[in-house]
């Protein structure tokens, strides 16, 4: 029973991280069909911003997270100006965005490597204790991670449901002539979807770092198991992300209990295969996907 | 001149002017670099068929470099093949391999492509990293690639070839 709630505490926590960069990912595919793989190398600048900010300058820790979230969103803010509106209107984009963006997120690690060095750093950012269930001690911070990624999932579908912006967004998705016609600037709501997601991966990079460490390269794994989320649940599906993040965090404890934490990853990894072998449009996926 | 008699000719031109590249440059670095050169144009050339002539957005290319690799170095560690019988033997594994991925991928359409050929490139990328028993090969049976050691009997023939074991086991 123990084992259970701790594998259930650490499945939950793992599933929320993911889930925060993972809806980042469905609203930028959802919307402009872009396979953002430069999202790694956000959260690692997340990470950094909030690091540099609360350790270097000594401000406090909200402020440091806001710092990341604002950078990072400029950040994704960037990569639409520069590398997604050129290449919107070429042929094949969703190929040349893909390599395009690898390189972008290649160049980003490399410079926060050059500035900060590729040694691992400890994230300043961490609640002390933790709550006793039975006779399974939680850490305040796992604790502190799921709620905030509860809080910006309802956020975010609040955003996506309520909101004119929101609906500008599920509009343009569901279709993007259609949406222009009705008079939507779609180039403004693709920036806001790179910009939101860049201040998601900003999050996610300070949840992910404050349980591991800091290091430019930490992003890549996250990322790829962001991805997954994303093919199991169906491309651009939003609902389903968060639904597959939080299976796929308690599979991937469960396994790490298991099997071993060495599997964990290869586990994932084949499941995703065999999904897309037996499903080829994601567990939630509908043959036309209905985006959003 | 055909324009295919023409290729094959500046072809043959090139060859023998490779051949003859460690008669002119006395230094090895030179030779070795010219050596990785030639083995990344071939990868070059299948990833160009797979991408560029076929239009396959794959990125497991890097894993099948992978699987021949192991296979060539397993065939000849483990069963003692001779290297020239162990190459084209590991090549005809890594086409079988790299038809399963391709039967996997044909429902597939666009990046879910790229992303299912990502996904195995890094199960292979995690078990060969993973598998850290098999840095040293110690005198315990040992198969990379399988997840390391494997208790009893040591399938994957120490067993069969005791003068391995031996030999890996002895630090002299």
């Amino acid at each position: 029973m123990d084992v259970l709630i701790q594998i259930v505490a650490s499945g939950l926590t793992l599933g929320a991280m993911y889930a925060v960069s993972t809806i980042g990912l469905a609203l930028v595919y959802g919307s402009l069909n872009m396979l953002n793989m430069a999202n790694g190398a956000l959260l690692a600048l997340g990470g950094y911003v909030c690091y540099f900010v609360a350790t270097t300058l000594g401000l406090p820790a909200p402020l440091a997270v806001l710092a990341a979230m604002l950078v990072c969103g400029l950040a994704g803010l960037l990569i639409y100006l520069t590398t997604a509106l050129p290449m919107l209107r070429s042929g094949e984009f969703e190929t040349r965005i893909f390599i395009a963006t690898i390189g972008l997120g290649s160049v980003l690690e490399n410079v926060i490597q050059k500035v900060f060095g590729p040694q691992p750093l400890p994230q300043p950012l961490k609640a002390p204790g933790d709550v006793v269930i039975g006779a399974v001690h939680v850490p305040n911070q796992n604790l502190l991670i799921l709620a905030t990624a509860l809080l910006l999932m309802v956020l975010v579908a609040g955003l996506l449901q309520r909101t004119r912006i929101g609906r500008a967004i599920r509009a343009t998705a569901q279709n993007r002539e259609a949406a222009q016609l009705m008079g939507i600037r779609v180039g403004q709501v693709y920036a806001i979807v790179l910009a939101l997601s860049g201040a998601l991966a900003a999050i996610s990079g300070i949840m992910i770092s404050s349980l591991t460490s800091l290091s430019p390269t930490m992003g890549a794994e996250p990322m790829l198991k962001a991805f997954i989320i994303c093919i199991l649940a169906g491309l651009g599906n939003v609902h389903g992300a968060v639904a597959s993040a939080l299976l796929l965090g308690l599979i991937e404890a469960g396994a790490q209990y298991l099997l071993g934490v060495r599997w964990s990853f290869a586990l994932l990894l084949l499941i995703v295969i065999a999904v897309l072998v037996w499903r080829p449009y994601g567990l939630f996926g509908r043959r036309q996907v209905v985006r959003l | 001149m055909s324009a295919a008699r023409r290729d094959l000719l500046v072809g043959l031109v090139l060859v023998v002017l490779a051949g003859c590249l460690p008669l002119v440059v006395g230094t090895r670095y030179i030779v070795t670099q010219a050596t990785l050169f030639f083995i990344y144009a071939v990868v070059v050339t299948q990833w160009n068929l797979v991408l560029g002539v076929a239009g396959i957005f794959s990125l497991a290319q890097m894993a099948l470099f992978a699987i021949g690799a192991y296979a060539t170095a397993m065939l000849g560690f483990y069963l003692l093949v001779p290297m020239a019988f162990a190459m084209p033997l590991a090549a005809l594994a890594t086409v079988v391999a790299s038809l399963v991925i391709g039967l996997a991928c044909l429902r597939l359409r666009g990046p879910y492509v790229a992303l299912l050929t990502l996904a195995i490139a890094q199960v292979i990328y995690v078990l060969i990293i993973n598998d850290t028993e098999c840095f040293t090969t110690g005198p315990s049976g040992c198969l990379p690639l399988m997840g390391g050691v494997r208790e009893p009997g040591q399938e994957g023939g120490r067993a069969e070839h005791p003068e391995l074991g031996a030999e890996a086991a002895d630090p002299a």
